[in-house]
């Protein structure tokens, strides 16, 4: 056990300096605490089911995370979990884990992503709901692949929700120069892909560092600010192992980022196809809730918002939050911008 | 002690700043087009050496008799395509178990009448079930082919 001294007791006698030394000595917190069952597996992918503590609606909610990073962020504690706030106000939740892939998994596209993971564990979240709509929720990545799959999809969605989600990628500022280079294909990394089959973690870490902060001190240094605090060095080891966490990433999946989104931009020319099929945004035609955050480095508005345009469903909300990419905090219910949208949008339960 | 707090608040202000203004800078630095241009064609000069390493390995795996990493994913795709064709299996069962539920309801409420429609669409099912069995005893039997040769050594 710590012997740091929590906030609420006398101050302690030992430095911050000393607190912060110590840090690493100390056990890890626990992550992903929530109850789960596992409902389905699929190659490296899993779908975990979070019972609600008393169902309240009868439409669950559907989570796809994105393929680059863990799902844990979404469970990272007691009370400090977007899933058990979830469960909390009486909703169902189904979170496909996409797991690690490995060489073997080289040739997973977008298409087969969408196809074979997503929509067959939508359907298996249905079945095993019994429930005749479902929520989907992504987040990142996984929100772009949340709206190709909407916009695809034969099963009942009756909510769409996408957190920070990357839709036209022609707005992207960073390293523009780096960007040119790829579309006129005079850098080209295919050949290299494939004798890897899949981008290895510590790239897909390091590339998101250099995009947003290729010099990352400043955590450490809030964190030694702060390293008398227990609670605050929990939370913020917690967040720091997600933010370490990337997983690798399938080659096929990473070429066809590039060139149809990167490069080609197809998803807003409504050019994106997913196995022969047109993944055209106005076709989607369930209630979408698009969120962005004001602060956010890595996926700025200019990327988020060209959806709004292309939506031509009845019921679409634009929300902006005061935080960043990923730095949200729950408190044990729903944040407001879920809490004013979603229960009016999920059949509750009389 | 609110002193050594404003230092560390100081230190957090200061330090944070500078991180902004460094990565700023690096940004700019890196956002250079003939630099990945260069990366990319050293990338393209390893991929032919890394291709015939990899080919030699394999040469040499089968006098070593040792599995690499290819037979590896080999065996791994035959998995993954197994617990396709179990998930297939299930959601078909899991229909049949649905559409003999829909006939037990259907079938209480008209009384014990049978309709010749219910036994053909039984007979279908039938079909399919042992039609898919078939399908995917032949598929099995075929190991997957890497880069268009088949794996002896799985």
């Amino acid at each position: 056990m710590s012997k740091r001294k929590t906030p609420g007791n006398k101050p302690g006698m030992k430095p911050k300096w000393k607190h912060f030394l110590d840090i690493p000595n100390q056990p890890m917190p626990e992550m992903g605490l929530t109850p789960k069952i596992q409902v389905w597996k699929k190659n490296k992918s899993t779908l975990w089911h979070y019972p609600s503590a008393q169902k309240k609606y009868a439409v669950p909610v559907f989570l796809i995370y994105s393929l680059i990073n863990t799902p844990l962020i979404l469970d990272l504690s007691p009370g400090n979990s977007l899933i058990e706030s979830f469960v909390n106000e009486g909703f169902d939740v189904y979170l496909l884990d996409f797991g690690s892939p490995g060489f073997e998994d080289g040739e997973i596209s977008i298409d087969d992503y969408i196809v074979d993971y997503v929509q067959n564990g939508v359907k298996r979240a249905l079945r095993h709901s019994g429930a005749s709509e479902i929520t989907v929720m992504g987040f990142c990545l996984g929100g772009t692949i949340s709206a190709i799959y909407a916009a695809i999809a034969d099963e009942p969605i009756k909510n769409l929700i996408l957190s920070v989600t990357p839709i036209d990628f022609s707005s992207s500022q960073f390293f523009d120069q780096w960007q040119e280079a790829l579309k006129e294909g005079t850098a080209d990394f295919d050949d290299t892909i494939d004798i890897y089959q899949t981008i290895p973690a510590s790239a897909v870490k390091y590339g998101i560092r250099l995009i947003t902060s290729p010099v990352y001190l400043s955590p450490y240094l809030s964190l030694l600010n702060q390293a008398d605090d227990e609670k605050y060095v929990q939370n913020w080891r917690r967040f720091n192992a997600w933010t370490n966490g990337h997983v690798p990433l399938s080659g096929a999946a990473a070429k066809q980022i590039t060139k149809d989104l990167l490069i080609e931009n197809r998803l807003v020319k409504g050019k994106f196809k997913v196995r022969g099929k047109k993944a055209k945004l106005s076709r989607i035609d369930a209630n979408v809730l698009v969120v962005a955050s004001k602060y956010d480095r890595l996926v700025p508005q200019e990327m988020i918002y060209p959806i709004m345009e292309q939506l031509t469903c009845k019921d679409k909300t634009y929300k902006v939050l005061e935080s960043g990419h990923a730095s949200k905090q729950y408190s044990g219910s729903l944040p407001s911008y879920l809490k004013e949208w979603l229960p009016e949008r999920s059949s509750p339960i009389q | 002690m609110a002193e050594k707090t404003d230092l560390y608040k100081g230190l957090k202000l200061l330090g944070s700043q500078k991180e902004q203004q460094l990565n700023e800078k690096l940004k700019s630095l890196l956002n250079n087009r003939s630099l990945l241009e260069s990366v990319s064609d050293n990338a393209q000069l390893q991929v032919p050496r890394i291709n015939r390493m990899q080919e030699a390995s394999e040469r040499m795996s089968i006098i070593m008799n040792y599995p690499t990493k290819k037979d590896v994913a080999s065996v791994a795709k035959l998995v993954i395509q197994l617990e396709g064709k179990i998930d297939r299996l299930e959601e078909m069962l899991s229909s049949l178990e649905k559409n003999k539920h829909v006939k037990i309801e259907g079938s209480s409420s008209r009384g014990k009448k049978k309709s010749r429609g219910s036994s053909t669409e039984k007979e279908g099912n039938k079909k399919r079930i042992l039609d898919f069995i078939h399908d995917s005893l032949l598929l099995s039997a075929q190991l997957p082919e890497v880069n268009g040769q088949r794996n002896t050594n799985v």
